[in-house]
């Protein structure tokens, strides 16, 4: 996995969570970031074989 | 009669035929809709219907109007009570002028006329009170809910940005680092599921695959 990877999956966050919320969805983004972007961090966590108790505990 | 299947002409071409609808039959959609209307105007007057506001007006209006009847007929029996145990002829001129007062109004409120009056006068104004309590708390709760849409616009503004920016920064992670975690720290705080969550003031978990990388 490329270094840039941690850096996407914080952009795709940043980027779309933050468009549902300007455009004023406040439910859709809370869903996206509930959903798709813990997806993506669980994923990558597994590919790394942390728990997410590990890494947010660093 | 029509029996759904499209009607062909000899060629095979479909052919399009208008209905013209009896004005009756739109007048009758139209007074069913606007008795439905009606109905529901009526539930919701009533306090049955999807009008929290009103209904918790009504209500509140109510209790009022009982709480007050209630008080005023302890009130009354009380100032009976002491009419009967104080003697006219008082030697206190204070207490005298107590008495007198408080019989004219014990007299008067034995009068028909005054209750209707001052019943109808009391639920004019507890009606006028409730009414602008509940305009107060709904103006404040408007206004609150006003700021935090505005919050939730700035962060998502906020955020877009900071996704843009990241692009064009050589470490990201490192260099806007207390900006990203500044806006999960305010993500969180309006309820949305952030990447960190207990630890925002240690760091960000996108070092530990930084580490685990390099």
């Amino acid at each position: 996995m490329h270094p840039d990877r941690a850096t996407l999956l914080v952009e795709d966050y940043l980027r779309q969570v933050g468009t549902l919320l300007k455009d004023g969805n406040f439910s859709s983004a809370k869903q996206y970031a509930k959903a798709n972007s813990k997806h993506f961090f669980d994923e990558a966590y597994a590919e790394f074989n942390l728990s997410s108790t590990q890494a947010l505990s660093f | 009669m029509n029996d759904g299947s499209p009607r062909l002409d000899d060629d095979g071409d479909l052919i399009v035929v208008a209905v013209d609808e009896p004005v009756e039959s739109h007048r009758a959609r139209a007074f069913s809709s606007n008795a439905w209307e009606h109905t529901m105007q009526a539930v919701m007057w009533m306090g049955l219907g999807v009008n929290s506001m009103r209904r918790f007006s009504g209500w509140a209006l109510a209790i009022a109007t009982t709480v007050f009847a209630f008080v005023g007929y302890i009130f009354q029996q009380v100032i009976a009570d002491f009419i009967k145990q104080q003697p006219q002829e008082a030697a206190n001129s204070a207490l005298k002028f107590l008495h007198a007062a408080l019989k004219f109004l014990h007299d008067l409120s034995e009068q028909t006329w005054f209750l209707v009056t001052a019943s109808f006068l009391v639920g004019f104004a507890a009606g006028f009170l409730v009414k602008w309590l509940l305009q107060k708390l709904d103006g404040s709760r408007a206004k609150q809910r006003e700021a935090l849409a505005d919050e939730r616009v700035a962060l998502g503004t906020k955020m877009v940005k900071l996704g843009d920016d990241l692009d064009d920064l050589r470490s990201p992670i490192q260099q806007a680092g207390p900006e990203i975690r500044s806006c999960f720290a305010t993500a969180k705080r309006l309820g949305l599921w952030v990447p960190i969550s207990e630890c925002l003031q240690c760091t960000l978990i996108v070092p530990r695959f930084w580490l685990k990388i390099t």
